[in-house]
């Protein structure tokens, strides 16, 4: 409860503040860069919430036996599953709309700008929607993070699995990104190419830096609904898969 | 010795952690003080990890480059060779095109490489890309173009270059009439007076009507 309530702070006073202190090192682009931290500070405030929330829960209830007073009938496997994932989805939401909230004051402050360029691009609602723009991309490593949990054996095996899902969902897909770009190819040996296409058909683009760039500078997002729908799409397999290995497991 | 550590496992650590801080404090005052990181020795970090460690938000990292990139226009003030200079303003540049690939809508990018280096005379044609690659991608921008084109007829003395920037300025919603009259002029000097005034007929033809008076005025300067 107390990292609950001190991630809920965070996202609705310190990001704000930082954001805010951060642009006044800047010339012109102040908007932007305030939306630059709070993107930034959002995404690292989901992760935290995930490893400090959603993995230690799971592992209460795994390694502790706290499922069995869950798992009372006629409350199954498959019921406690998706209680959780849904439950933790709902405190998330409460995170993010502090997180929005904070966002929200912080671009209110830079629409009272009187010079244009310091709040190019921004639109009112943009704080809100940023923390929705975080919620869709969380659902995805959530339920990859359900997964984890659903098999791995202990508190370690599920901190360390999903630190390094997170690690990988943050740093693989500018990387393959990068990879794919036409000038590294020529210098790339072809079975390179199909391995790295297969990774990046498997991974969903967890990291949606362009839409992040995009929504700084209030650039219109035209490929918005495929993304999430990817989202929902590898939420869906992974939360089937997590049913699957947590109703074969031993408890 | 094992038994002792075993049984005060976490009285051992808390140990060898002050031991480890005392030794890396050491370390650090003695790389201080024989400037081990000089600015001279450090360059910026490859795009490529850059991308890779902003995951999501790359344009923090580009503002990152921006705050190096004033920190070594603090550094250049208090230096006093010219050797070192040089270094410090090759430094500069790679921290604004670094910038400008990271977030290429940054405006602060183009403002400091109109402003600070496009005026060293080694690097006016870096800043000049700089601002040519941004103005590509900001596409509501006519200023950045505007300025590049000027300082492309002015400091590199290309022309062609000039106009092409110009007229990429005048092709932004906007952009005032001055940038259609010096695109004239610098496609003139590169292509001929006969050029320029076909240019401009051609401006006229497409811009709005506000625009004809100062259109006319400039057909009538080349022609006389």
């Amino acid at each position: 409860m107390r990292a609950f309530h001190l991630l809920a702070f965070t996202a609705l006073i310190l990001v704000p503040l930082a954001a805010t202190v951060f642009s006044n090192l800047f010339l012109l682009d102040i908007g932007k860069v305030r939306m630059d931290v709070l993107i930034a500070g959002n995404r690292i405030i989901a992760a935290l919430y995930i490893l400090a929330i959603a993995v230690m829960l799971m592992a209460n209830d795994v390694s502790k036996g706290m499922i069995h007073i869950f798992l009372t009938p006629p409350s199954s496997r498959r019921d406690y599953l998706i209680g959780r994932f849904f439950g933790l989805l709902v405190g998330f939401v409460v995170v993010l709309l502090a997180a929005g909230i904070g966002s929200e004051v912080v671009l209110g402050l830079t629409f009272s700008e009187k010079i244009e360029v310091y709040r190019h691009g921004l639109e009112r609602g943009d704080g809100l929607l940023l923390a929705l723009f975080t919620f869709y991309q969380l659902i995805s490593i959530l339920a990859a993070v359900m997964f984890i949990c659903a098999w791995a054996t202990s508190l370690a095996e599920m901190f360390v699995f999903s630190a390094g899902f997170l690690l990988l969902s943050w740093l693989l897909p500018p990387v393959l990104q990068a990879m794919k770009s036409a000038e590294v190819l020529q210098h790339t040996p072809e079975w390179i190419v199909s391995l790295l296409n297969g990774v990046a058909y498997i991974l969903p683009s967890l990291n949606g830096s362009e839409i992040g760039l995009a929504l700084a500078h209030g650039l219109p997002i035209s490929s918005i609904w495929p993304h999430i729908f990817e989202h929902a799409s590898y939420a869906l397999l992974m939360l089937g898969l997590a049913l699957i290995a947590l109703l074969r497991r031993d408890l | 010795m094992a038994t002792f550590i075993s049984k005060h496992l976490s009285l051992a650590l808390v140990v060898a952690g002050l031991i480890g801080i005392i030794i890396t404090k050491g370390q650090s005052v003695a790389a201080s003080d024989t400037q081990l990181f000089s600015l001279t020795e450090r360059g910026p970090t490859p795009v490529f990890a850059q991308r890779m460690f902003a995951g999501p938000a790359p344009g923090l990292a580009a503002d990152v480059n921006i705050l190096s990139s004033f920190s070594v226009y603090s550094h250049i003030n208090r230096l006093e060779s010219n050797a070192e200079h040089s270094a410090m303003w090759v430094y500069l540049a790679n921290y604004l095109e670094q910038a400008s690939i990271l977030d290429p809508y940054f405006y602060d990018t183009y403002r400091l490489s109109s402003g600070l280096l496009a005026f060293q005379e080694q690097h006016a044609k870096e800043a000049i890309e700089i601002m040519k690659y941004g103005a590509q991608y900001r596409t509501w921008d006519w200023e950045t173009p505007l300025i590049a084109g000027f300082l492309a007829h002015h400091l590199l003395q290309d022309n062609k270059l000039a106009f092409e920037l110009m007229k990429l300025a005048t092709s932004r919603p906007d952009a005032p009439p001055l940038a259609i009259g010096l695109a004239a002029r610098f496609l003139a000097d590169s292509e001929g007076r006969e050029t320029g005034i076909q240019y401009l007929r051609y401006m006229k033809s497409i811009m709005p009507k506000g625009y004809s008076k100062h259109i006319d005025d400039r057909i009538l300067e080349f022609e006389k």
